[in-house]
């Protein structure tokens, strides 16, 4: 088979070009370095004898229709000969359907049009939160009023998913919270002699603070990343949709049963956490200042409040009802794509956490100025 | 003339059930072929071995001379380069830009510079008559047919000797279906390409298909031309070409 070329000769005004071989998609950047070298001057006339070309794909005849298009826009006269009939109709609609370019390229705007997207989108956002805030009190108010359609039986699976399945991994990071938090204690008090004061510490750290931050945040990771990428599948499996026509109310089948096992489960994982984290911290107490654990329990008697304790539960509900709801709400946003999902989960997950340590920041700030 | 794809005595079955018991047929050089069958007859299952999505459990399939059972994978990857596959719902990547799909296997398999990629894309798409306006859109946001004519479009980008179509008109209305029939003649003529597709539609197989096989039971029942396959005195076929749905 002749090989791929293009030949130029010419002579008295006429320039001639033989065009060989396999006009193919991997001859292509070859060729079109060789037609470049082709440069006619003003008013030349070019023939191009195409009679040797064995075989062209579109690919080809795109580059070849360029080519010509091309010298004939630097004012030659091209006349083309020889190219098979077959070859020739494939050449035409080429140069037919060849007329604009598409970019492949994600393109760049400028930072204020991107600015005003992203103000726009997150007032959207806002907006349709309110709107899903709205209908989910809504539909949670009626179901409060007739509680015989209260969803039990789907709520006590998400509890047993969101809650019960929980327990091992947040008994073992409060555990370990427990464990740090008396290893770094007991080291520095120790050096004042107070070492008892590690239980008022880890008492207050514990119930207070670490059990209820650490468990949401182990949930929002566990069950509302769940949430967001199931509603959102259903989303681009139009299952939500289906469920719309067939009269059921999404919002009273998935979201009110999520919310209401995250807002009974919460406050019993942060139980579970509270026990684990100071049973931690009382092992690691008695091993390295020898603190025996009668001595413990007395102490924690008088060092924990019940108030204390009662934040601490109370921030379990506070914590599941941003949680769950900003996860089924980024779960109803997402399009029709699998790429979409992803993202919204992605997103999810980000919210949640944020919301809950603002939370939690907050109520430490108001509690703080009441004095409690 | 030539054999492309070549199916000899395949055998089939999936989850214990038997899909083919023994399948033989071959497809020449440059003509329209269809395989038919009832749904469930394992037409799309025996398209996805040709395309080595599958294995069938004995039997040989030959495409382009290369036995399938015995390549090599960079032998594989070099016949993937030179087949085009349309698949049912399209198959396009969700999240990339319909120009983006077509340019995706022209930016993976060749050294094309990204600009002259992005006007090939361009005719390809005008190739597969997709509409250019929608070209920077994504797939989510076409209808059914765009987002057929879109995956052809990538199906076409490398320029294959052999496209393999799975349901290309389903899901689609009648006109569009036509059109989308034109748009593949119109591509076999103009290329040259072999067309191997599954199919239910009638209509496709009587305006341009050349030869066709119709599977039953697991076997070939006939093979040949539409006209003479028509005269078959099987009930199914009859039912097929002579039946009126409503």
């Amino acid at each position: 088979m002749a090989p791929t070329t293009v030949k130029a000769a010419s002579s008295e005004g006429t320039l001639r070009v033989f065009l060989e071989g396999c006009w193919r998609l991997n001859e292509i950047p070859h060729l079109r370095e060789a037609l470049k070298k082709v440069q006619p001057r003003k008013g030349m006339q070019i023939e191009v004898d195409a009679q040797n070309i064995s075989s062209m794909d579109s690919a080809g005849a795109y580059v070849l229709f360029k080519a010509l298009e091309q010298w004939e826009t630097e004012g030659a006269k091209v006349l083309v000969s020889g190219l098979r009939e077959d070859l020739s109709d494939l050449l035409k609609f080429i140069s037919q359907a060849s007329e604009i370019s598409v970019c492949t390229k994600p393109m760049t705007p400028n930072p204020l049009y991107q600015l005003g997207k992203f103000s726009h989108a997150l007032m959207k956002d806002i907006a349709e939160f309110l709107a899903f805030l709205g209908e989910s009190a809504t539909t949670g108010m009626t179901l409060l009023l007739s509680p015989t359609r209260i969803p039990w039986q789907p709520m006590l699976y998400e509890i047993e998913h969101a809650g019960v399945r929980a327990i091992a991994i947040v008994s073992l990071v409060a555990l370990l919270a427990g464990v740090v938090i008396a290893y770094q204690g007991a080291v520095q008090l120790r050096r004042f002699g107070a070492s008892i004061f590690i239980v008022d510490l880890l008492a207050l750290s514990i119930v207070r603070e670490m059990a209820p931050l650490l468990t949401a945040i182990m949930v929002a990771g566990r069950s509302g990343s769940a949430y967001t990428a199931q509603i959102g599948t259903m989303k681009v499996n139009e299952e939500i949709d289906a469920l719309k026509t067939l009269g059921i109310s999404p919002m009273e089948t998935l979201v009110i049963p999520k919310l209401g096992a995250l807002m009974v489960a919460l406050p019993l994982l942060i139980l579970i956490a509270d026990l684990v984290g100071i049973g931690g911290g009382m092992v690691i107490s008695r091993q390295l200042v020898g603190i025996s654990y009668q001595d413990f329990i007395t102490r924690l008697k008088d060092a924990l409040p019940t108030t204390s304790f009662i934040i601490g539960i109370l921030k379990g509900p506070i914590f599941a009802l941003p949680l769950g709801l900003i996860s089924c709400f980024r779960g109803f946003q997402v399009s029709r794509s699998a790429e979409s999902v992803g993202r919204h989960t992605t997103i999810s997950v980000v919210n949640t956490i944020f919301v809950v340590i603002f939370i939690d920041a907050v109520i430490s700030v108001i509690l703080g100025y009441w004095g409690v | 003339m030539q054999t492309v794809v070549e199916v000899k005595d395949v055998v089939t079955s999936l989850g214990g059930k038997t899909v083919h018991k023994g399948v033989t047929l071959s497809v020449k050089a440059g003509e329209i072929y269809a395989l038919v069958g009832g749904s469930g007859s394992g037409k799309t299952v025996l398209l996805r071995e040709m395309i080595m999505l599958l294995k069938p459990q004995s039997g040989t399939i030959k495409v382009l001379d290369y036995d399938l059972e015995l390549i090599t994978p960079s032998k594989a990857q070099k016949l993937r380069s030179k087949w085009g596959v349309l698949f049912q719902f399209g198959g396009l990547i969700s999240s990339l830009t319909v120009a983006q799909n077509v340019a995706l296997p022209l930016k993976k398999f060749t050294s094309i510079s990204q600009d002259f990629i992005e006007e090939l894309a361009a005719v390809k798409l005008a190739l597969a008559n997709f509409p250019l306006d929608f070209a920077c859109v994504l797939p989510s946001e076409l209808s059914g047919g765009m987002r057929k004519r879109a995956a052809l479009a990538r199906a076409l980008a490398l320029d294959p000797e052999i496209l393999f179509l799975d349901e290309p008109t389903s899901g689609l209305d009648p006109v569009a279906a036509s059109r989308f029939d034109k748009t593949i003649k119109e591509l076999r003529d103009l290329l040259g390409v072999t067309v191997v597709m599954a199919t239910h539609d009638l209509d496709s197989i009587q305006s341009i298909v050349d030869r066709m096989a119709v599977l039953w039971d697991g076997m070939v029942l006939v093979e040949g031309a539409p006209g003479d396959v028509a005269h078959h005195p099987h009930p199914w076929v009859q039912s097929y070409f002579h039946g009126r749905r409503s």
